[in-house]
């Protein structure tokens, strides 16, 4: 498991013209290739180097927006949406569905680091109702039992690359 | 040229082509403001009665006319796609079915305030209408729409960027959008002085929502008399909504102010379709920070300044219908999850009341309620309402109030119901 490299981060400020302004997107990128989606320390320091920030300028922003993360969070994600249109139409069923399958509460990541489940509030598809985000990808009226296939294959899938890395190394 | 935002746009039109929008009268707007001038633009826009489609609902033309009237080079143009208002995904499919629509308004903006750069503010939660804005914008600079000398004028000099936001309800009240802009947590800021006067970068600023500016498009193109006849007398022409909940047909329809009741938008084959799974519980309209109302209100006018709520059943065009397997507790105790969980924390009545109102609300909810919860659920409301700094605080007395007015008998019963876990 390795974070992103000062190469892979530098590309992503170029990308971005090392503009502040786009320091969400910049940071969200250095997630989305980091295998645990989170923006490491030495990631941090040098966006704000780049940017001419403080490191702790860097986490208050961090740690202030739900969609970055200070600390490992996973290498897949389920996101339960968790606002009325959703809850009332079953995504409340989901959440104890989550937890039953993986032995862990909302929020929480799995020991082997493969995987966190979160409840979220809406991101737009209530037409669907319930909504559920595995890996960005959005999954509509998603019920139990869909949801417990998800997550199984998720955890296979997980496992088969984990391996595939120890056999690299 | 057309004159609704989206009831020309076919199911299989690529309106993500620039061609495609030109076709059906796209930028006949932008030209006619170039015509007419900007105080003619903005006197447009006050008697077409637009009126803010953000949530708030302030006179667009008024607020033109205050960033107008203050001195200050350069001032910004700033869109808010922050959508964040659960229920709501009106602006979603207006950026999929009608992005150029957006655009054309912010050039207009441009246009009237000599500004040199606008921003939409995209939500981080969208990635996909991120993408179609991004690609949209580059059509436009390439058609010369954008960028230096705009439709060959000289001097008209404008560019449009998207900033993408980080998941953060509040990033979508105005001032910590513009914060959160800047690269910042993105908090609100203490009003006055307003953005009009200090704004992005402590510039003159002119902030509204997506279909706000899509709005301005329509009227500047089709007149501000016609668009007003398109609406009532309380706003102009339509209005964006997301129907969603028990209903039979979810999705985003377009209606007119004042046309149609509640009734007719959640049970009429065209809208809602009816309710399913059950009964007619009840419909929180406008958002989460919007009111909550029980059968009794089904016949107040979908309007601004309707009898019932004042127009707060607007706000951002959510309607959210609950059949009556839904206990009311439940649902406001869901509600104030949200609150809680986002509430920036800046000030200390809404950093802690929103919690303290969410324990009230899950005891009721769980049958371990105090006897003089019902009263405390008020008094913290009103509280939090009062004292806090931005909307986001304020407003939790609306669904909260509204829910005891309505129902004021679920409460009671709350109080005396079997405990069901500890
Ligand atoms: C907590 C909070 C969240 C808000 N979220 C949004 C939003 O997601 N989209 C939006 O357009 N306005 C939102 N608003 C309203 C904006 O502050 C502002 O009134 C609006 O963008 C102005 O544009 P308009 O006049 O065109 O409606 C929010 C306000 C508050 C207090
Ligand atoms: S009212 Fe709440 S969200 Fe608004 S500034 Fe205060 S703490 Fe932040
Ligand atoms: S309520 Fe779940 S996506 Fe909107």
């Amino acid at each position: 498991m390795t974070d992103p490299t000062r190469d892979e981060v530098d590309e992503i400020l170029a990308r971005w013209d090392h503009s502040r302004e786009h320091i969400l997107s910049i940071l969200q990128d250095i997630q989305h290739v980091s295998p645990e989606h989170y923006v490491s320390r030495s990631a941090a320091a040098q966006v704000a180097e780049d940017l001419g920030m403080t490191v702790t300028a860097m986490y208050e922003i961090v740690t202030f927006y739900h969609m970055l993360h200070a600390t490992p969070h996973g290498r897949h994600s389920v996101e339960i949406c968790e606002s009325t249109p959703c809850y009332f139409q079953g995504g409340d069923a989901l959440q104890s569905t989550a937890a039953e399958r993986l032995g862990i509460a909302m929020d929480e990541v799995t020991e082997d680091g493969a995987l966190c489940v979160e409840t979220v509030p809406c991101f737009g598809r209530c037409a669907t109702a319930p909504n559920v985000r595995i890996d960005g990808a959005v999954h509509h009226r998603v019920s139990p039992a869909v949801l417990r296939d998800l997550i199984d294959r998720l955890v296979a899938g997980d496992r088969a690359d984990q391996e595939q890395v120890s056999q690299h190394v | 040229m057309y004159d609704r935002l989206l009831e020309h746009v076919g199911d299989d039109a690529d309106q993500k082509q620039l061609s495609v929008y030109l076709s059906q009268g796209g930028y006949e707007g932008l030209r006619r403001a170039v015509e007419v001038g900007p105080d003619a633009v903005i006197e447009e826009i006050s008697t077409g009665l637009v009126r803010g489609r953000g949530g708030a609902a302030y006179p667009t033309g008024r607020k033109w006319g205050q960033l107008a009237r203050i001195e200050g080079d350069p001032k910004y143009i700033v869109c808010n796609a922050d959508e964040g208002e659960p229920g709501t995904f009106k602006d979603q499919v207006l950026l999929e079915k009608n992005p150029y629509a957006v655009i054309e308004g912010m050039t207009i903006a441009g246009r009237v305030f000599g500004s040199p750069k606008g921003i939409i503010y995209v939500r981080g939660e969208y990635p996909e209408e991120f993408g179609i804005l991004r690609s949209c914008l580059q059509q436009a600079r390439e058609a010369g729409l954008l960028g230096h000398d705009i439709l060959g004028i000289e001097g008209f000099d404008y560019d449009i960027d998207t900033v993408a936001g980080g998941g953060a309800y509040v990033c979508g009240e105005n001032s910590a959008m513009l914060n959160s802009i800047e690269g910042k947590p993105g908090r609100p800021r203490i009003k006055p002085p307003h953005l009009a006067e200090v704004g992005l970068y402590g510039r003159p600023t002119l902030v509204n929502n997506v279909e706000s500016y899509a709005a301005v498009t329509l009227v500047v193109a089709n007149g501000g008399e016609y668009y007003r006849s398109q609406g009532s007398a309380n706003g102009g022409g339509t209005k964006l909504i997301s129907i969603c909940g028990h209903v039979a047909h979810p999705g985003v329809f377009e209606v007119p102010f004042g046309r149609y009741t509640l009734r007719e938008l959640i049970w009429s084959p065209e809208f809602g379709g009816g309710v399913i799974g059950g009964d007619f519980g009840f419909v929180h309209c406008g958002g989460h920070s919007g009111p909550i109302g029980f059968e009794n209100i089904l016949d107040a006018p979908y309007d601004y300044d309707d009898a019932w709520s004042g127009g707060k059943a607007i706000g951002s065009g959510a309607i959210v219908v609950m059949n009556d397997t839904v206990d009311i507790v439940d649902y406001l105790r869901q509600v104030m999850v949200f609150f809680r969980k986002e509430s920036c924390g800046k000030c200390t009545p809404c950093r802690l009341g929103t919690t303290r109102v969410w324990e009230v609300l899950d005891r009721l909810a769980s049958g371990r309620g105090e006897p003089d919860d019902i009263q405390r659920l008020r008094t913290t409301t009103e509280q939090v309402h009062k004292l806090s700094a931005c909307g986001l605080g304020q407003c939790i007395d609306v669904p909260i109030l509204s829910a005891l007015d309505g129902a004021g008998p679920a409460f009671e019963a709350a109080l005396v119901k079997e405990p069901t876990r500890v």
